[in-house]
């Protein structure tokens, strides 16, 4: 059994067991004499800021706070569990309120997101690897203006050498600006190739009204175009594996401030009734 | 497209800092400088590098030496200006956020936006209808609450129950730190008991004395433990099984329940009657109504009428096996439940049986076979009385009903059906005797009918056929019990027939074999628990059938 799996096997566990001890508690206390929504609240409040602090626990790496790796784990597993705590918290049905409208509206967000964010998280670094053309998100504008270069100096270097204009103004016409900046980023997010294989089938019926040196250039123009595309295919997802946070952070922030005022309008207005 | 694309070529040496806040401005166009910008974001370039002069020996002015690092591309060609600059100067640019100081910029955004929409909405002008967590039922609005609201603190009414709704966030504040349990007991929060609180305290003001259920109870329960608002505006969910097991399922409290009952006096349970009702009189059990029990399926106590075996102590005597039985007939088909026991408006009970509705148009008590017309009156042994002593006046009545004009004729008429009445009943007192107090069917008819008679009605034997009839009344009139049929048989519960109508009445009835009218012909539990049942899969809250808010005794109690 690899190290991945034993890790997720553990921690999955570990979720389950907490959530049937919850939900047994909770079917427990539902009863009575406890005020089982200010308990789930309470919990549900501590695991977030526990969870919102993970991302402050990376910028104090001098705290023997022990490893991030085991802190991201807690972070998945424990997110999770805030799922269950928030349906039994809110006893399962849609608010009412405004205001507790807008609170359930962010916790949504920022657990979709969570979710969305570990899928692409776990999932997409297998695609940029099958798909090849791996390169540091930081360096893809730098391999960019590479390519941006070999492909103009091939354009113009064809002009002289096959005395003909069709491959320069090709380029100008139509790979200049694929060359300029990354392109079709949604398609590449969702895997779709048909941008890709309308600009090789330009270029191939371009063919036709070329010499069999400018033939040979474009070839070469070919194999760049593939690898910009590639490297296109690199931004796209490195980006969106950056992008998510953009929404999971900022909304988790607003979420905690509103469950603060939540509770002090929970404690203010119900006066410790259930 | 299957084939790996191969890695590009790139610099791996270089190490590339996306936590710092700032990146240089060409980074996007493929050529950042090596300097980089300052941690302000301020842009650093100058030159390619910093030309140092070199001197040999001898030599007063020496050299300027390019000092651009082979990493870069090692010395220029150029090489330095004679001034020492460098020749080959870096266009400055304007550096750009990274995306780790984006996110942070944005989260802080974020945040300030957020705190100004919860204090606009916190303090605006929507602001009770932003922090209500929900409209309130349909309990607590309506015209009346609309009229009264106003005089309330918060637009909406919210300081009719919210002692926070009086004033601003400190008041908020003050009373969030008021509450019981507090944001900082914790401890309490399972070991707390459904006792009242301040919110409840608001309840009272509108529902005084909460002196609802069993007297005997032992501490006052939280209304807002029960009745939870702002859930919706139609009606307020029913409370919980757990609120009631809460008691009925703690023995503790059930004893101390049970003890507190034997000190109250027994008027003090008496169920007070809903007017326009008659409600069939359970004694109370021995300990009350004090047992433990988790469920209705399982240990729910039988219903009271079958584990005392109650008897119907009405006073009419009735068969309901011989009213169903083919002997008695309408429009020649027999009798069927529904052709008395008919639902009332809202079908949840049936209307009342009264002798005019539900009798009479058998049993019409008619006394002459001769005269079918004419019929005893009912309910009033008085009337009675006079109807027959004023025979003489009712036959000529009739005569002139049937069509005879003539005096000579109709008192001919009267003379006749007196004497053919005296000739059976003797005498007017023999007579008065036999329509009071002859209760034998199977005996002739008390004046002349004869069981062939064409008339489907039934034979009138007598009024104590029906009725308990004894002498010993004022003015020598016999004392005829008075009928009391109950319209509500389970008191402590509700039942309502037109959610039941699936069922066929014989199924929970058994009034075919009963022939007594002492027979109660309510189901007994397990009828019951046949649907209501997680078996059945009908539901079997306590609020299926019990009201917490039952009334008893027949002045309010004294507060406890």
């Amino acid at each position: 059994m690899s190290g991945f799996v034993r890790r997720r096997l553990l921690w999955g566990s570990l979720l389950l067991a907490a959530t049937l001890a919850v939900i047994s508690a909770y079917a427990r206390w539902a009863g009575a004499t406890t005020r089982e929504a200010y308990l789930s609240g309470w919990v549900l409040f501590g695991l977030m800021v526990l969870l919102t602090g993970y991302n402050w626990f990376k910028k104090i790496p001098y705290l023997p706070l022990g490893r991030s790796e085991v802190w991201l784990q807690f972070h998945i597993y424990a997110g999770l569990f805030t799922g269950v705590l928030f349906l039994l918290h809110v006893r399962g049905r849609w608010p009412t309120g405004w205001f507790e409208i807008v609170l359930t509206v962010l916790y949504v967000l920022v657990m979709v997101s969570g979710v969305l964010g570990i899928l692409i998280s776990r999932g997409w670094p297998k695609r940029l690897t099958a798909r090849g053309g791996e390169v540091p998100f930081e360096r893809i504008p730098i391999v960019r203006r590479q390519l941006r270069e070999q492909a103009e100096a091939l354009a113009l270097n064809s002009v002289a050498e096959a005395r003909s204009a069709t491959i320069a103004e090709f380029h100008a016409r139509r790979l200049h600006a694929f060359f300029a900046g990354p392109q079709n980023f949604l398609s590449h997010v969702f895997e779709i190739r048909l941008p890709l294989n309308a600009l090789l089938n330009e270029l191939g019926d371009l063919n036709r009204f070329l010499n069999e040196q400018e033939r040979k250039v474009t070839a070469q123009l070919v194999t760049l175009v593939r690898q910009k595309d590639g490297l296109d295919y690199q931004h796209a997802l490195q980006l969106t594996l950056r992008l998510w946070l953009f929404i999971h952070i900022p909304v988790t922030y607003s979420l905690m401030l509103c469950a603060l005022a939540h509770i002090v309008l929970v404690y203010g207005f119900s006066a410790g009734v259930r | 497209m299957k084939d790996q694309l191969p890695s590009p070529d790139f610099d791996r040496s270089r190490y590339d800092r996306p936590n710092q806040d700032w990146e240089c401005g060409w980074t996007c166009d493929g050529c950042p400088c090596r300097i980089g910008p300052s941690p302000s974001g301020t842009c650093r370039a100058t030159a390619e590098c910093r030309p140092v002069l070199e001197k040999k020996d001898g030599e007063d002015k020496g050299r300027w030496r390019c000092t651009r690092s082979k990493e870069h591309g090692g010395p220029c060609t150029n090489g330095p200006l004679p001034s020492g600059g460098c020749a080959c100067p870096i266009p400055t640019c304007q550096p750009r956020r990274s995306l780790r100081n984006q996110r942070g910029r944005l989260c802080v955004a974020v945040t300030a936006v957020t705190l100004a929409l919860l204090l606009v909405g916190f303090f605006g002008p929507w602001q009770w209808r932003f922090i209500s967590a929900g409209p309130v039922s349909s309990n607590h609005h309506g015209v009346v609450f609309a009229q009264m609201k106003h005089s309330w603190p918060g637009s909406d009414g919210c300081g009719a129950c919210h002692t926070a709704a009086h004033g601003d966030l400190h008041e908020w504040m003050r009373a969030a730190f008021r509450a019981r349990p507090g944001p900082f007991e914790p401890h309490r929060l399972l070991t707390v008991t459904a006792g009242m609180t301040e919110l409840d305290n608001h309840c009272l003001s509108c529902h005084p004395g909460h002196r609802f259920h069993q007297p005997n109870v032992t501490r006052d329960h939280s209304c807002s433990a029960c009745h939870r608002e702002h859930q919706g505006s139609g009606r307020m969910p029913p409370p919980a099984d757990t609120q009631c097991l809460s008691c009925h399922g703690n023995g503790t409290v059930m004893e101390a329940s049970r003890k507190a009952g034997e000190k109250l006096p027994p008027a003090a349970f008496d169920y007070r009657q809903v007017a326009g009702r008659q409600h069939f009189q359970v004694p109370r059990p021995e300990r009350g109504y004090t047992r433990v029990f988790k469920s209705f399926d399982t240990d729910h106590p039988e219903f009271q009428l079958h584990a005392q075996k109650l008897t119907d102590t009405n006073s009419l005597r009735f068969n309901h096996s011989l009213h169903l039985s083919s002997l008695v007939q309408r429009n020649g088909q027999p009798l069927a439940c529904a052709d008395c026991h008919q639902p009332a408006a809202a079908g949840a009970h049936f209307q009342a049986i009264t002798f005019a509705k539900h009798c009479q148009s058998c049993h019409a008590l008619q006394f002459d076979a001769r005269n079918p017309q004419l019929r005893v009156p009912h309910g009033d042994p008085v009337g009675v009385r006079a109807f027959l002593r004023s025979l003489p006046t009712q036959y000529a009545d009739l005569a002139r009903r049937s069509g005879v004009t003539a005096q000579a004729d109709t008192e001919k008429f009267v003379a006749e059906e007196m004497r053919l009445l005296r000739e059976r009943a003797f005498s007017g007192e023999n007579l008065e005797q036999q329509i009071f107090f002859a209760s034998d069917p199977s005996k002739q008819l008390t004046v002349g009918a004869s069981p062939g008679n064409a008339s489907p009605r039934a034979r009138f034997a007598g009024c104590a056929y029906c009725h308990d009839v004894k002498p010993g009344g004022a003015d020598g009139l016999p004392h005829i019990a008075r009928v009391f049929t109950p319209d509500r048989w389970l008191i402590r519960g509700e039942f309502n027939h037109a959610k039941h109508t699936i069922v066929n009445c014989a199924q929970c009835h058994d009034a075919a074999s009963s022939r007594r009218t002492e027979d109660i012909l309510l189901p007994n539990k397990q009828s019951c628990t046949e649907c209501h049942s997680p078996a059945g899969g009908v539901s079997q809250t306590c609020a299926t059938c019990h009201s917490y808010h039952t009334v008893h005794g027949s002045q309010p109690q004294t507060k406890r």
